[in-house]
């Protein structure tokens, strides 16, 4: 069966972008608008991968992070945060908060999909 | 604090496009050049991340979609398609444009973006995607296969962020070669095992030719959860060259391992077991990583602050009020009859001079500074005439005053484009008169004396005396029967009111002409001069002093005023008596034996009579030597040049007025001017 992922971002082309190529690499995709959105999602679904964004309205990456680590279900889920180079400091923070790695935005398809890769077999 | 900020921004983001342009235009010369596309890429990518965190999104949309394209690029080792070069420069100027109008746009920005953008998007979408490189055939030269023994020790709660590190393990050994060891030596007994703790480590033997970033990468995301050690081994597969009977041993052995020193020990039991079978590194390597530790040594020992402009032209104007109330102090010094004064006054002076040098020379640019603009200029033009032009440049390390140089560019392009544009011939025309079909253009910059000379020559059409003269005539600058030597002919191109292009063309003939760059280049001091061979080509030459605002000079008196004399044209002073003036033919006085014009400046300012004892100061410029008739010899001076109100204006030979210690002021003489002026008044009578 194929890994599902859900994605959580504000941006509407930035989730379009991300989910296309995850679902071209044979992922099956969800998408959520913010963290809440995506808190909601996750309750109704079986995730392998979350992928957010740090900087989104009512809850951002970081809360949503924490939010899920908190759940029992989601301990070993790993999630991956979208960041710039120059945000060292949010990579700290979603680090702590119990971030399994990141992507650097903007990204190359290839590079997106090896990083999950690394994480999701 | 923003606003600051985005100030640095803005300064690095015009560095970072100089530097863009530059690459850009030597990948055109040379599109394969892996270099350069590496530099274009990196340069890319910084101004994409600062463009984003100062709002200039416009920017970083669209520097991105080049980035990618010149990492395609980067990575498929290609070479960079013109189209691509074509449009990163186009996307260059389109930024600086970005830029300059800040935050909003106005309409016809917008567009010009959107058409960029789509043209950056379907020109990456025809470039290949980027291959993978552990797929390619072929190891590039410069790849060397290696093996790698890593260690790997997860901390016990890697697991819980979601990490699995068998995968990063399975991720290793698709990049060659690879053998894992588990260090089983931190397992606890069974009933005290946690399902969801990490116990093991890993000693990992790879042999591969990726580079190590591409190893160390593998683990960028628990880079901090774990211990990493990563050494190379030694060139080649030496995995292939070990018995299976020694990896067994060496596996006995790590399974107890539980650190780095370990890990360390069994590093070098390895190495000498592999020693034995191998070279660990080559002679060749070896040299190779000397010259490279070398050359990496020479880099970080040229180091550089950035400072504002307006920070340096504050301390140019500290040293010069500086100097001037020195040379007050030391006037006084000398007055005042205390020898201690004198004594500190002295070393004052000197500390000054030392002063005012270095700051001098904190402010000189290389002309080289220009030559980005220069070269892009060429190309953009020739493409635009269709004409085949090499541009050339010499010298570019000579250097100049700051302020020259900013008002120096925009001449430099004027005349740039007059060659271009008008000077050198089209490729068609040129092969007709048996000429290289190439026209050149030579930038040409040097020291001469005081003086840095730039030469703009080229092979073009050359410019006709002939035709020039008809042309003032037909314009009413001169008279039909004026008689002018041919430099002076070809020289009233440089007249306002003045312009040979037959018909105007967007490139050079707006109505502005190269009067534009003599007046300029006369308000440093500079001056213009043409020289042409018809057919051949023309040279326009500019002469600059090196710097604008102190110089060091004689200080004399003429009646009641004082003069300054640039010491750097001073020759030798003679006395001189009135008695001496009765006697002479043709103004000329014979000094130390040989007959020199003399010209006495009371008289010209129109000041009285000659005083007793007079002085006759030899100056001379590169052609002509003269005496100036001076009353008093007052001493070396350091004038801090001013510039004289508007009555003065007219007056070609005074560079400029420095204000005395007492409060009055000096004229300063431009000895070149004061020696043309003089001889072409001068009527010779036999």
């Amino acid at each position: 069966m194929a890994k599902s992922i859900l994605v959580v971002d504000d941006s509407e082309t930035i989730r379009e972008a991300v989910s296309f190529t995850l679902e071209n690499a044979q992922y099956q995709v969800q998408k959520a608008v913010d963290g809440e959105d995506a808190l909601q999602i996750l309750e109704k679904g079986q995730f392998q991968l979350v992928i957010t964004d740090l900087h989104m309205p009512r809850l951002d990456g970081i809360g949503l992070i924490k939010a899920i680590r908190a759940k029992p279900e989601h301990q070993f889920t790993p999630i991956l945060f979208l960041t710039t180079e120059s945000q060292a400091s949010r990579k700290e923070e979603a680090r702590a908060a119990g971030a399994t790695g990141w992507i650097v935005k903007p990204f190359v398809p290839e590079k997106l999909v090896g990083v999950v890769q690394k994480l999701i077999r | 604090m923003i606003e600051h900020l985005k100030q640095k921004y803005l300064e690095e983001a015009h560095d970072l496009l100089l530097e863009l342009e530059k690459t850009l235009l030597l990948l055109e010369e040379n599109p394969a050049d892996s270099e350069g596309v590496e530099v274009a890429f990196r340069v890319m990518h910084t101004l994409k991340g600062s463009s984003g965190m100062f709002g200039y999104q416009q920017v970083s949309e669209l520097v991105h979609l080049l980035e990618n394209g010149y990492d395609t690029i980067r990575t498929n080792k290609q070479a960079v398609p013109l189209s691509l070069l074509e449009l990163s420069l186009e996307s260059v100027d389109h930024i600086r444009l970005l830029l300059t109008e800040d935050t909003t746009n106005t309409p016809a920005t917008e567009g010009a973006h959107r058409l960029l953008l789509k043209r950056a998007a379907e020109l990456l979408y025809e470039m290949p995607a980027p291959e993978d490189e552990r797929a390619m055939p072929a190891a590039p030269a410069g790849k060397s296969l290696r093996t790698w023994a890593i260690f790997f020790a997860p901390q016990q709660d890697m697991l819980k962020n979601g990490s699995n590190p068998l995968y990063l393990l399975e991720e290793l050994a698709g990049f060659g070669g690879f053998r894992s060891f588990s260090c089983t030596g931190q397992l606890p007994p069974l009933t005290e095992l946690d399902v969801q703790q990490c116990y093991l480590s890993w000693m990992l033997l790879l042999a591969t030719e990726a580079p190590e970033g591409d190893i160390r990468d593998v683990f960028m995301f628990v880079e901090e959860l774990c211990q990493l050690q990563l050494e190379p081994l030694g060139e080649g597969d030496l995995l292939a060259d070990l018995k299976e009977e020694q990896l067994t041993a060496l596996a006995d052995k790590i399974a107890l391992a539980l650190d780095k020193e370990s890990f360390a020990a069994y590093v070098r039991e390895l190495k000498t077991t592999t020693a034995q079978v191998k070279p660990v590194v080559s002679p060749e390597t070896a040299q190779e990583t000397t010259a490279q530790l070398a050359s990496g040594v020479k880099e970080k020992s040229v180091t550089s602050i950035r400072v504002a402009s307006d920070k340096l032209d504050d301390l140019m104007n500290l040293v010069s009020e500086l100097v001037a109330n020195q040379e007050r102090l030391s006037l006084l010094a000398e007055l005042s009859m205390m020898p201690e004064l004198a004594g500190v006054a002295e070393e004052i002076e000197k500390i000054t001079r030392q002063l005012r040098d270095k700051t001098f020379d904190i402010c000189l640019v290389p002309i080289g500074s220009l030559l980005t603009r220069f070269k892009r200029l060429v190309r953009d033009l020739s493409q635009e005439l269709g004409k085949n032009i090499a541009f050339e440049a010499e010298g570019m390390d000579t250097e100049l005053d700051k302020n020259v140089i900013d008002s120096l560019s925009d001449c430099l392009v004027h005349i740039l484009r007059n060659c271009i544009d008008h000077g050198l011939e089209a490729e068609a025309e040129r092969i007709a008169k048996g000429k290289n079909p190439q026209g050149t253009i030579l930038l040409k910059a040097f020291n001469s004396g005081t003086n840095v000379v730039i030469e703009i020559k080229d092979d073009g059409r050359g410019i006709s005396s002939e035709k020039v003269r008809n042309k003032a005539v037909e314009k009413g600058l001169i008279r039909p029967d004026q008689v002018l030597t041919e430099k002076e002919s070809l020289e009233l191109i440089l007249m306002p009111g003045f312009s040979t292009a037959q018909s105007i063309t967007s490139v050079s003939g707006r109505g502005v002409g190269l009067d534009v760059v003599k007046k300029k280049i006369k308000e440093l001091r500079g001056e213009v001069s043409i020289a042409s061979k018809v057919g051949q080509g023309a040279t326009i030459t500019i002469a600059l002093p090196l710097t604008i605002s102190i110089i060091d000079g004689l200080l004399v008196r003429v009646a009641d005023t004082d003069y300054v004399l640039p010491l750097s044209f001073v020759e030798k002073s003679y006395s001189v008596t009135p008695a001496d003036l009765l006697n002479t033919k043709n103004n000329q006085l014979i000094l130390d034996g040989e007959p020199v014009i003399y010209f006495n400046l009371a008289e010209a300012f129109s000041a009285g009579s000659l005083s007793n004892n007079a002085f006759g100061v030899v100056i001379h410029t590169g052609t002509m030597r003269m005496a100036l008739l001076v009353d008093e010899i007052i001493g070396e001076y350091q004038a801090v040049l001013k510039p004289l109100g508007k009555f003065y204006q007219e007056q070609d030979f005074l560079s400029g007025g420095s204000l005395m210690g007492d409060g009055t002021v000096a004229l300063v003489l431009d000895p070149q001017k004061l020696i043309q002026e003089i001889t072409k008044n001068r009527t010779i009578d036999i």
